[in-house]
């Protein structure tokens, strides 16, 4: 894996502040992001994950700071527009249209592409959602919704997809078809960032590793280097 | 639902309730038989009914908006009025140009159109709250009549043509393609209304089974979800809503055709309020309850008004009221969800 | 009698209570009625138009007599009243009874029915000159009382009149429907219908494109002039023009007017300022207030600080009436002038007093008219409908309306529309409860028996004077002859160039 600072990154997060109510959920953050890298992100509660990527995404506009995507200052850009441009989200708390079928919430995440999506019949076909396209969303297990979120994700085709706590309330076994998934996805090209307290995720992602704390950058290196840091483990410990 | 026959799967698609060879038979029959009913109706009758299908288009527009667009909205009736005044307007000071009738036509089309995306803008692009929406579509209603009835003056006039004010503006001629005259008690009238309530409702049901209903419905859903899946749904909003108002203004010009009368009234708080009776008795998630309800609930009143007087307004609002207690989601959709339970059950 | 009522019973959908005469200005909702409603209503009559008909049919031979006045909604009092109107009369054309008068030609009152007591057999300068009294206008103009003969026919050519009457509702649209209904489903004579400008306007052009015969009974703005149509109700130069006579001779010059935001209001209004300066008179202010409104404060104010010398008052409306009593509360004690309130809506009766103390109002009849003719209507009237709340002026109307059609189709000997038009404008004269009216043939409007009406601050009204006979002249003046040209369409001020012409007077 080359080193991120070697050519210019896919996404470029400088100096970005966003405060609610006085609080500063994110305080000056910086961050790059390389092309194909699948990093995950850490940190206590409240140490700006969330926020982080619904600045990413445009749900919320930064107080300060500029986001740059593929050499593009996409600050000001409306969500929907992101979205064209390649950046998805998969919300924490899932998101899909539990009153349609699985087939449809698919047909309206595709847009007007023709053709087929093979990353996306991939996906169906791994993640067990292939046969189930006439099924309510709504009657999907929690973990096949959350499955089926990410697949709407794919559906639009993106280039950094942002997913975040993708393993909540999943078995282990779940956790680490999720974690196997989201590896073979890096390996297609995809850069993921992904949101995540499931520490056994983090360890089977074993990539690179960003700890977020009072809504900067607390950490960042390789999972090894992240673990052995005594630091880390003092902010998780000392906030329990 | 993408079989090699793209357009007839969509049609009967799953987003209205009645699919399968059964429905489409007994609504071909029905079809037929609204077609062919001037062999053996009496111009009264035909008049009678063209009344009531002239309103279908403006509730079918009421019923995507709100039913699968999840936008309430008031305004149908201001549409209405807007396309009858406008055609008026043009269709009296035009009166010597050929054609005139029909570019009364396009015109009060185009203006109703261009003021719903123009309101649209405004509602849906400054991301007003959705409970807010349908207030000022009531609000929208209740300033056009009020402007309307005090234009009263001689000096309240376009071209030669007097907007009449509380009175209305009368003498509006009906449509007129050729020597086919559509007034309020010819055939021609009668049919015409018949095919713009069946192409409306096939075309909408071809919309909602469409890609593009399927974004509207989740618009309705979710909207951040929508917007997140890279949709300007703002866009989405205000494109929902001008068509919504075109089919208002259809039933408007129909309307001016079958009465060549408008008034403020039409577009009043009570006229604002009935198409939202119509869809929410129906049962606004389905085209076809809709269709059903408004033409059910405009002969419905029109009974009481020959036969119960002051009757009418009390059963109306009974019914009103029982729906809203007993069948929430809407009579027609009710049955049908009560029919399919029972068929389960059935040994 | 019983046959009659009967009848009534069969053609009047609605009130059982009628048909034994005891009333039925508010029909009782008794639970009978309402499931009777509903079962109709569920039984999909749309079916089976024919058994219906042949269940209101009372005759193959009857008449067919069509109204459509508001029974629910907005205006159902006045509507009320004045299907009250047109029952009486009705009754009385079936049992073989019509209205003094006939063909008279435009010469005057006293043509037909003003006699003297005695005729004069002597010179009367030589009476004069002997010493004997001089005449005296009032001996020789009496009014009998009786203002009923016998027709002679029993109903109208043979033929009794069948009222059909649904409930249009205050609501345009079912003006439209009901009007189409009664035109080529019932296959009605003749149709009375509307209270409101707005009602009438609606169904006109279905009457004129079906060529049906059609008479408005109310007091409107003016203007209509359609061949087709026939208008009882009192006008402008009849009622607005002599309450400004009197106002402005009695009380002063500066007029403030208090006026409805719609069509009816501001046309009365233009009429106002155009009169003004031909009485010697000026409109010092002017406002128009919105239906809606109920609240007059800030009016009142303008108005006490404008210090008029009487108000010229076009008020309408439920919500409008409330200014009277607000009006007492502040102290205002202009005197009115009016052309609607009263005589429409009677607010003296419905308000405590003194709220309409200093009213004047010119109307084309009121329940208080003191003359024997007058006593002996009332009278009738309400031992046909015990609990009417008043005899509105409007409810007058319909029934002279209804008793000219009687004569003109006996005149006509059809019912064939075209010929009671001509009938019509033949120049029929009939005497009328407020005394003899005549059908303008080229206006296709009455003339009025105006009299101006003051109301006390007990409530009492005493009617102070009046205008005999009062001619339907301005749509004349406009050129309209509808006996010769066939015209189709309402006229408003500002094409009378006259309105303008004085108007630079600026005294």
């Amino acid at each position: 894996m080359s080193s991120p600072v070697e050519r210019e990154p896919l996404l470029r997060v400088e100096g970005l502040t966003k405060a609610f109510g006085g609080i500063r959920a994110v305080d000056e953050l910086n961050l790059a992001v390389a092309a194909g890298e699948l990093r995950c992100l850490i940190g206590p509660n409240g140490a700006g994950k969330s926020t982080l990527f619904s600045l990413l995404s445009g749900i919320h506009q930064p107080d300060a700071g500029r986001i740059v995507f593929k050499g593009e200052d996409i600050t000001e850009l409306s969500p929907f527009r992101r979205v064209r441009k390649g950046i998805c989200l998969k919300f924490q708390t899932t998101r899909i249209y539990r009153g349609l079928m699985v087939g449809e919430n698919l047909t309206i995440a595709r847009g007007k592409v023709r053709g087929t999506n093979g990353r996306l019949e991939w996906a169906l076909g791994v993640l067990g959602l292939a046969g189930e396209t006439a099924r309510p969303a709504g009657e999907l297990s929690h973990s096949h919704q959350q499955w089926l979120e990410i697949c709407l994700a794919l559906a639009t085709e993106p280039e950094l997809l942002l997913l975040d706590e993708p393993t909540a309330g999943m078995t282990p076994e779940e956790t680490a078809l999720t974690a196997d998934f989201v590896i073979k996805l890096s390996g297609q090209g995809v850069t993921i960032l992904v949101v995540e307290h499931d520490m056994a995720f983090v360890r089977h992602i074993a990539r690179g590793v960003t700890v977020l704390h009072y809504g900067r950058v607390f950490a960042d290196g390789t999972l090894e280097e992240i673990e052995a840091n005594h630091e880390v483990r003092r902010i998780y410990l000392g906030e329990q | 639902m993408r079989g090699p026959l793209g357009i007839f799967s969509r049609v009967g698609g799953r987003q209205d309730l009645g699919r399968g060879a059964a429905f489409w038979v007994a609504f071909a029959i029905v079809a037929l038989g609204l077609v062919a009913f001037p062999l053996f109706g009496s111009a009264f009758y035909l008049s009678n009914l063209a009344n009531f299908f002239v309103y279908v288009p403006m509730g079918l527009g009421l019923c995507l908006l709100w039913g699968y667009g999840g936008i309430l909205s008031f305004g149908q009736a201001s549409f209405f009025g807007i396309s009858g005044y406008v055609y008026g307007i043009v269709a009296q000071n035009l009166s010597l140009t050929p054609g005139a009738s029909l570019l009364g036509v396009a015109a009060a089309i185009l203006a109703t159109v261009i003021v719903a995306a123009l309101f649209g803008y405004f509602v849906f692009y400054g991301q007003v709250s959705a409970w807010i929406i349908p207030l000022l579509t009531l609000v929208l209603s209740l300033i056009l009549e009020t402007f309307m009835a005090q234009t009263a003056g001689y000096q309240w006039r376009i071209g030669h043509v007097l907007l009449g004010g509380y009175n209305g503006m009368t003498g509006i001629p009906s449509i007129q393609v050729g020597p086919l005259e559509f007034g309020g008690a010819s055939i021609a009238l009668y049919l015409l209304t018949v095919i713009a309530m069946l192409l409306g409702y096939l075309g909408l049901r071809l919309l909602v089974n469409s890609h593009f209903g399927y974004v509207v419905v989740g618009v309705r859903d979710d909207v951040e979800r929508t917007r997140m899946l890279g949709y300007n749904v703002a866009r989405m909003q205000v494109t929902v809503f001008a068509l919504a108002a075109g089919l208002a203004g259809l039933s408007g010009v129909l309307y001016v055709s079958w009465g060549n009368y408008i008034n403020p009234s039409s577009m009043g708080l009570y006229a604002a309020t009935l198409p939202v009776i119509w869809t929410a008795v129906g049962g606004r998630s389905s085209l076809i309850a809709v269709t059903l309800s408004t033409v059910a609930l405009k002969w419905l009143a029109d009974s009481l008004a020959v036969r119960g007087g002051e009757y009418a307004f009390l059963i109306m609002g009974a019914l009103l009221l029982a729906t809203m207690l007993f069948f929430p989601a809407g009579i027609v959709v009710s049955l049908n969800r009560l029919w399919r339970r029972a068929r389960r059950q059935a040994p | 009698m019983t046959t009659d009522e009967k009848k009534f019973d069969v053609c009047v959908p609605t009130d059982a209570a009628d048909a034994s005469g005891t009333g039925g200005s508010s029909a009782g909702l008794t639970r009978r009625d309402l499931i009777k409603a509903a079962a109709v209503t569920g039984a999909g009559v749309l079916a089976a138009p024919a058994l219906l008909r042949a269940q209101a049919a009372g005759g193959a031979a009857s008449i067919k007599f069509g109204l459509l006045e508001d029974r629910s909604g907005n205006f159902a009092i006045f509507g009320l009243n004045k299907w009250h109107g047109t029952q009486l009369a009705i009754k009385e054309i079936n049992d073989g009874w019509t209205l003094d008068g006939g063909v008279q030609g435009p010469g005057g009152p006293g043509v037909h029915a003003k006699v003297a007591a005695k005729p004069p057999t002597t010179n009367i300068k030589a009476t004069v000159d002997n010493g004997g009294a001089p005449a005296r206008d009032d001996t020789v103009w009496t009014e009998p009382a009786e203002y009923l003969l016998k027709s002679g026919d029993k109903g109208v050519l043979g033929r009794q009149i069948e009222l059909l009457a649904p409930d249009p509702q205050s609501d345009n649209t079912q003006f439209q429907t009901l009007a189409r209904r009664l035109i080529l489903d019932d296959k009605v004579d003749v149709i009375m219908a509307g209270f409101a400008s707005a009602e009438r306007e609606a169904i006109r052009p279905i009457m004129d494109q079906n060529k049906m015969l059609y008479f408005y009974n109310n007091q409107y703005e003016g203007g209509v002039a359609d061949k087709n149509t026939f208008c009882t109700g009192a006008v402008p130069e009849q009622q607005i023009v002599p309450v400004m006579q009197y106002m402005i001779k009695n009380f002063g010059p500066r007029i403030y007017t208090l006026a409805a935001d719609y069509n009816f209001g501001q046309l009365s209004a233009a009429w106002t300022r155009a009169m003004a300066p031909l009485l010697n008179a000026e409109v010092i202010g002017e406002e128009f207030i919105p239906l809606s409104v109920s609240q007059f404060s800030s009016s009142i104010a303008k108005i006490q600080e404008a210090k008029p010398s009487w108000l010229m008052m076009y008020i309408t409306g439920q919500n409008h009436s409330n200014f009277y009593p607000q009006a007492n509360a502040a102290g205002l004690k202009f005197p009115m002038g009016s052309s609607i309130n009263i005589a429409q809506g009677y607010e003296h009766r419905r308000f405590a007093p003194p709220a309409l103390n200093r009213f004047h109002v010119t109307a084309s009849y009121m329940e208080e008219i003191p003359t024997p003719r007058n006593k002996l209507f009332v009278k009738r009237w309400r031992a046909m409908f015990a609990d009417e709340p008043y005899l509105a002026m409007e409810g007058h109307s319909a029934y002279v309306a209804t008793h000219l059609y009687a004569k003109a189709v006996r005149l006509a000997g059809t019912t064939d529309k075209a010929t009671v038009v001509k009938a019509l404008e033949s120049g029929l004269g009939v005497e009328a409860p407020a005394g003899w009216v005549f059908m303008d043939p080229a206006t296709h409007h009455l003339s009025q028996y105006i009299r101006l009406a003051r109301c006390d601050e007990k409530h009492n009204i005493t009617f102070m004077t009046e205008w005999p006979h009062i001619e339907p002249w301005w749509t004349r003046r406009l050129g309209v002859n509808l006996a010769r040209t066939a015209e189709y369409k309402q006229y408003i001020p500002d094409e009378d160039p006259f309105f303008k012409m004085f108007q630079k007077k600026k005294g």
